[in-house]
């Protein structure tokens, strides 16, 4: 049982990251890295392998080559229950929630990330996990909808609780799955700032997203994916502006 | 102590009264065919509260809840007439840890499957279960059964109780009743059950927080068959006679019928459906296959329109009172204004 | 050498059994998304409707094959109309249960109004004998294995080329797509059960003339089929009828060679360590989970 080393800012070095569905590449020889405490957006345009990338990463999909180094580990094997152990944790593009558990328990639900039993006796794990759990709540804004089934709320404030929920398994290494997809200005501004605290708190984070105010506001470094290539890696500014990089988006 | 709160109050008015007319039972009759078909009831809640944890709680539909009962049947019958009578703990020791060894190599293997295959999985078990049971015949006795199953015997401080009467055998029936509903209420309501929801609900979010899906399908998988075994166990004193039709289909569309009528994760649901479901056939006196057909239908008609139809029931009872009370109050109201 | 290859061609015979109930098992998944728990028992009615063909109508063992191929087309589309439809959107486990209960009333309305005594059907062709290279074929067999073999050449066809059956093929792939594209899904999917219906209908046909008809003798069967099914990748239909031939092969070979009591032991053996090798199916993707 790994024992989790303390502290937010892991690394994640991912490497020769491939996979093909039916034929068609999803992933082509793909490698990356972030570094602790940086924030890198991984972009590219839809279909462009973003989301397969982390599902392989994360082990929700099997890639036909990868190796993954989480803080010099590879875990490139490694179920996603105990990747998230050793605080590689992520989101879903399309918000998942537990619905028919209040948000309460929805955020409190990290608590079994295996390999917390060794400190302190589990009564006493289970008391931390209650008080962060309300610390969370409170940080994110959800005392009013507290012990309410996570299925009635709206779709932003259940991203607010998937975020809290990701939180609170301690990561290290954070992979952010559109995390403002689909929200208004005002909710998206609020997780810009949530980001940004977790940022300086020193989690690594690696946040895919469309929203370029988002990306190019917050993020220290971007790889660029097309058709499941890295195309672009660089600063915002040393990016955004290459000839690939503007005919992936809008085309030739 | 949960450390995630409850999903919602127990109303327990209603358990206070059903415990107090189970209780109740062999004081109201003496007659021996209704204590006999309310014992067989009592089983039913066991084997029925115990499936309910797998098809409701973690929602895999498995059809091999007989290999369990049988088993425990099997180990009690065993123990009793070729192993030296040991007693009862001994027989619900060994019925309840071969049943989770049972369930264990049954789960993995089919665990890994998609949710239909994993029903077919587990059926094709039990066919495999069926076929042991039916040709092992110097263990199990195959067609011919084990056959002169003396009544159940408690160890006791010094004493060797006898189970001998109708009564003693519905209270005994019905303490493992209780103990079984009390144990799988608490799992539910604990955080091991929080995770089960969150398991059956979303398997892929759930292990990106950190659940490992397997482990807590296995966990409720394998108390669902130690409280399967244990009911064997009383069941092969009770009728002392074990039978390879124990490992058979027809157990289990019983067990689907009084689940999905009473009402999927829905305790109080699954005892009505476990307790109708054993009374029902003994007034409707029809041969086997009219009752089984009936039950077919039944089931077909309810799956498509009204699932899990008794737990609907009792939910609406709250509001129903609650419309009930309205209406007198207003009636009451207007009386006063006219008077 | 004589007696291997008598069970290999015991093994056609039980593999074009699985077979065609697994071909029709995974083409209502594929194109439906049911899983139907009673398509063993509508080979059970096919081999009841042929008894009964013979017997109260009188008909010789030809005509009575082709009426009941025949009938299980309304056979068919009336189990659509009752069963499937009215749990199509429903969540998987009403429809396994729908299914279920379906099976459950059948059968024992089977044993209500036909008794559980077997019955004997009588084909001429069974009394006739080829002897190949010193083994001997009752005609029969040979008309099963080669009825089997015509009926996948022509669902093939109809997959491959005819309009409804390219439709079929798409839906298996995507049904959101489809619906969305007009394409009729609930009328495919009952021609998804009237075919699977029809391919029972041959079994019943044709098989029971090697042994007797019971109303129990549909269980087996659909587990057995979904044996096939699940090794050759879940609604793979060709991935099913290879699996199925080879669950026949084995569960012969076992019944020769090793016990008959506990064959079917190791049809589900060959199941279950197919999963655990290879959980996708011999033919199956690996799926993909977010």
């Amino acid at each position: 049982m790994a024992e989790r080393a303390g502290g937010p800012g892991g690394q994640l070095r991912v490497t020769g990251l491939s996979k093909a569905y039916y034929g068609v590449r999803a992933l082509h020889d793909l490698s990356f890295s972030v570094e602790p405490g940086e924030i890198v957006g991984l972009i590219g345009p839809n279909g462009s392998g973003k989301t397969t990338a982390i599902d392989c990463i994360t082990g929700f999909a099997r890639p036909d080559a990868k190796r993954v180094l989480l803080d010099g580990v590879d875990v490139s094997g490694v179920r996603p229950n105990r990747l998230a152990a050793r605080g590689l944790v992520r989101t879903f593009q399309q918000v998942r929630v537990f619905g028919t558990l209040p948000v309460r328990d929805n955020i409190a639900m990290g608590g079994f990330v295996p390999g917390h039993g060794a400190r302190g006796g589990r009564r006493r794990h289970w008391r931390d996990i209650r008080a962060r759990t309300e610390e969370l709540i409170d940080r994110f804004g959800l005392r009013q909808v507290a012990g309410t089934r996570a299925d009635r709320l709206s779709y932003g404030q259940r991203k607010l609780v998937e975020l809290a929920a990701a939180l609170l398994c301690q990561p290290r290494v954070l992979l952010l799955d559109e995390p403002v997809a689909a929200i208004n200005p005002t909710l998206a501004l609020e997780i810009r700032d949530q980001i940004l605290a977790m940022h300086r708190d020193g989690v690594s984070i690696l946040l895919v997203e469309h929203n370029m105010e988002l990306v190019t506001g917050v993020c220290q470094r971007l790889v660029v994916l097309d058709h499941g290539v890295k195309i672009a890696e660089g600063t915002p500014d040393e990016v955004m502006h290459l000839t690939e990089v503007q005919e992936a988006y809008f085309g030739r | 102590m949960a450390a995630l709160p409850r999903a919602g109050p127990a109303p327990a008015i209603g358990w206070l009264l059903a415990g107090t007319a189970a209780v109740a039972v062999p004081r109201v009759t003496g007659n021996p065919f209704y204590l006999q078909t309310a014992t067989v009831a009592m089983i039913y809640v066991v084997l029925a509260v115990a499936y309910d944890l797998v098809v409701g709680r973690i929602g895999a539909l498995s059809l091999c809840q007989p290999v369990f009962f049988a088993w425990g049947s099997y180990a009690a019958a065993l123990l009793a007439t070729r192993g030296g009578n040991p007693g009862f703990w001994l027989e619900a020791v060994v019925a309840m840890a071969g049943a989770v060894a049972l369930a264990i190599a049954i789960g993995v293997p089919s665990f890994r499957l998609s949710l239909h295959s994993f029903a077919i999985g587990t059926l094709g078990f039990l066919l495999i279960a069926q076929l042991v049971a039916v040709n092992w015949i110097s263990v199990t006795g195959g067609p011919l059964c084990v056959v002169g199953v003396p009544a159940l015997t408690v160890p006791l401080g010094g004493l060797r109780l006898t189970v001998l009467s109708d009564t003693q055998n519905y209270y005994t029936i019905l303490a493992i009743a209780v103990l079984t509903v009390a144990a799988i209420g608490l799992l539910i309501r604990s955080r091991t059950g929080a995770a089960l929801t969150a398991t059956r609900d979303d398997p892929v979010l759930a292990a990106a927080r950190g659940i490992w899906p397997l482990r807590m399908r296995l966990t409720a998988f394998s108390v669902s068959a130690a409280f399967s075994g244990l009911a064997g166990v009383f069941a092969a004193h009770f009728q002392h006679v074990v039978c390879a039709s124990q490992v058979d289909i027809p157990i289990n569309t019983l067990l689907l019928v009084m689940v999905f009528i009473g009402g999927r994760a829905s305790l109080r649901g699954v005892i009505t459906g476990a307790v109708l479901f054993t009374v029902l056939p003994q007034v409707l006196r029809v041969a086997d296959a009219w009752r089984l057909v009936i039950f077919g239908v039944l089931l077909l008609v309810m799956v498509t329109t009204v699932p899990d139809g008794i737990e609907h029931v009792y939910a609406g009872v709250p509001g129903l009172v609650r419309r009930l009370l309205a209406r007198m109050d207003r009636s009451a109201h207007h009386r006063a204004q006219d008077g | 050498m004589g007696f291997f290859l008598d069970q290999v061609v015991n093994g056609a015979i039980l593999g074009s059994q699985y077979a065609l109930i697994a071909a029709g098992l995974a083409l209502i998944f594929g194109v439906a998304g049911i899983v139907n728990f009673a398509h063993g028992e509508l080979f059970m009615v096919a081999a009841y409707a042929l008894y009964l063909a013979e017997s109260a109508l009188g008909l010789p063992y030809a005509a009575a094959a082709v009426f009941t191929v025949i009938v299980m087309v309304p056979v068919g589309a009336l189990f659509y109309g009752v069963v499937i439809r009215p749990v199509a959107g429903a969540g998987w486990q009403k429809q396994l249960v729908a299914t279920l209960a379906a099976s459950i009333v059948i059968v024992n309305l089977a044993i209500v109004l036909a008794g559980s005594l077997p019955k004997i059907v009588n084909s001429p062709l069974a009394a006739r004998v080829a002897v190949v290279g010193g083994v001997h074929f009752s005609l029969q067999r040979v008309l099963i294995v080669g009825c089997t073999l015509l009926s996948f050449a022509a669902l093939h066809m109809f997959l491959m080329r005819a309009k409804w059956g390219k439709g079929m093929r798409a839906l298996a792939q995507n049904r959101a797509a489809c619906a969305a594209v007009g394409i009729p899904v609930h009328r495919m999917g009952l021609l998804a059960v009237v075919i699977g219906s029809a391919f029972a209908g041959v079994a019943g046909a044709l098989i029971p003339v090697l042994s007797n008809i019971t109303p129990t003798m549909g269980l087996l069967l659909t587990i057995k089929g979904f044996a096939a099914v699940i090794m050759g990748g879940f609604g793979n239909v060709t991935g099913a009828i290879v699996s199925g031939f080879a669950l026949g092969l084995v569960e012969a070979m076992a019944m020769a060679y090793v016990s008959s009591a506990y064959a079917d032991a190791f049809v589900f053996g060959a199941l279950i360590l197919t999963l655990l090798l290879r959980p996708q199916g011999l033919f199956g993707h690996a799926v993909r989970v977010s």
